[in-house]
């Protein structure tokens, strides 16, 4: 069984599927994902918005069983910029995009705002070129980054430097973000496992519930 | 003749129904197909409609008394059956009096070379029995049988490896395919655990998955194969595809032909019948 008879056992109608994608001249899931909507609609039967559906399901797998160009195109450390890497624009960044940790120390100065904690962030990693960005990206709901709770190391449980950086760089910097995101949707993003997620957001609403009821003003006790 | 042997050492992973259903999936696509039930339990001999003890069956053919033309019965889905009784337990005890006791089945087997396409041989849910020895014995291909369930991927590793060692100890060494069987696409649980076995077993895998179904196990109890019985349904059309999957495996690769040779093995005379002689004319024992 190969990744795309894995594909389509797991989101289609199995081998059926997977012998008609064959026919159609896909043999695995880059080219899958390669393949224009409309043919691939085609091929599946299906509506367009299926085949996106479909082509969004192949990256995610791909990236987990390591069959697209993730494992074998890492770009080696020696190769690692010593100039700035531009920010990305335009399409969402995962973390899995982001190979390795430039070893260059830490500035000892904290970023004073969540956007230069972004911005910082993403200077210490090298992205590699080579990867496509996933069509249509993940579904990690993004909360516009307001006031609140930034998150740093040992802020909540289990919180160190390295989470705090890798979940900034989801879209996550206030433990009130980290509290209402998606769970399952991030850990898949990070790369975590869900109870991982799963506890430390347990624990950034367990902070949020704290700190607003300290914020509360204080009820006066009715006198009679 | 290709012989598939069905294996694995948990009991309740779908050996028996795959091999029931596979059979009527080959038999469907014009193949000669003969299910042997090596399971003491005779539950593919149960589930095909025939009722246990009262045909001759798989212990007087291991016990060189009737041959396989004698023994075997038709059932529904067009192909042949050698069935199974519960004395076959007691071929563990009977073959400790035999020197090469793994090699009856083969023997056997050797006799209809030429009246079948596919030998199916369902194995007993323990891997260090005889009857099985027998079967991987006379196999050229093991399919390993692994549910998608709780601890299906270490025993499915765990199995993998029992084999290369039974491979090993009786000096043939049949390949290795595995279907997955139970699967329930619904379950987060049952799709991870499909993403983890075909990380670990994927180029060995079959790529159909065995859906669940409950078509299966009233096709069971109406002693039919599902195919017999709902010919439209997903679990019908699953073991359509493994059919069809497995005669492009199997008929493909020429080197999981391997002709059984005549090799009626020499039997240890029993103590209380030192000169007891077959009705072939060869040496026997006695239940």
């Amino acid at each position: 069984m190969d990744a795309l008879a894995l594909l389509c056992t797991l989101h289609a109608d199995g081998p059926k599927t997977a012998r008609r994608l064959r026919q159609a001249g896909v043999q695995d899931l880059d080219a899958l994902q390669r393949m224009p909507l409309a043919e691939l609609a085609d091929a599946l039967e299906r509506e367009v918005v299926d085949a996106e559906r479909f082509q969004r399901e192949a990256a995610v797998l791909g990236a987990r069983t390591g069959e697209t160009v993730l494992e074998d195109e890492v770009a080696p450390v020696a190769q690692v910029p010593s100039e700035p890497v531009p920010r990305l624009t335009g399409s969402r960044t995962r973390p899995a995009d982001l190979m390795r940790v430039a070893e260059e120390p830490a500035s000892s100065e904290e970023p004073a705002s969540a956007e230069e904690q972004g911005e910082h962030v993403l200077q210490r990693y090298v992205i590699n070129p080579l990867i496509r960005p996933v069509k249509g990206g993940l579904r990690v709901r993004r909360l516009t980054s307001g006031s609140g709770n930034r998150l740093r190391a040992g802020l909540l449980a289990g919180l160190d430097r390295e989470a705090c950086e890798r979940l900034a760089v989801s879209g996550v910097r206030t433990a009130e973000e980290l509290a209402k995101a998606s769970g399952l949707d991030l850990a898949l993003e990070l790369g975590w496992a869900y109870d991982r997620v799963f506890h430390l957001k347990k624990e950034a609403s367990h902070y949020v519930r704290t700190q607003r009821a300290h914020q509360a003003p204080r009820t006066t006790q009715p006198s009679f | 003749m290709h012989v598939l042997a069905f294996v694995n050492q948990k009991g309740g992973c779908g050996k028996t129904t795959t091999a029931v259903q596979l059979a009527a999936g080959l038999a469907r696509e014009s193949r000669r197909v003969l299910l042997v039930d090596l399971d003491p339990q005779a539950h593919a001999t149960l589930s095909l409609g025939v009722h246990v003890g009262e045909d001759p069956s798989l212990i007087e053919v291991l016990g060189d008394e009737l041959a396989i033309e004698a023994a075997r019965v038709r059932v529904p889905g067009d192909f042949d059956l050698l069935p199974a009784t519960l004395e076959l337990a007691e071929f563990e005890e009977v073959s400790q009096r035999m020197i090469y006791p793994e090699r009856v089945l083969a023997a056997a087997l050797d006799e209809v070379i030429d009246d079948y396409d596919y030998v199916l041989l369902d194995c007993p849910p323990r891997a260090d029995g005889v009857l099985t020895a027998n079967a991987l014995r006379a196999a050229d291909t093991a399919l390993l049988v692994v549910e998608c369930g709780a601890f299906a991927l270490q025993g499915a590793l765990m199995a993998k490896d029992l084999l290369a060692e039974i491979a090993e100890s009786t000096g043939h060494a049949p390949r290795v395919r595995v279907v997955a069987t139970l699967f329930d696409r619904r379950t987060r649980f049952s799709r991870e655990l499909l993403i983890g076995m075909q990380s670990r077993l994927g180029v060995h895998m079959y790529d159909s998955a065995i859906r669940t179904s409950v078509r299966l196990r009233e096709a069971a109890a109406y002693g039919v194969p599902v195919q017999e019985l709902d010919p439209r349904c997903h679990a019908a059309a699953d073991f359509e595809h493994l059919a069809r999957e497995v005669i492009a495996d199997v008929e493909s690769d020429e080197s999981v032909v391997q002709p059984i040779r005549a090799r009626r093995p020499a039997v240890m005379p029993h103590a209380d019948s030192p000169s007891a002689v077959s009705p072939k004319g060869g040496p026997t024992w006695t239940l």
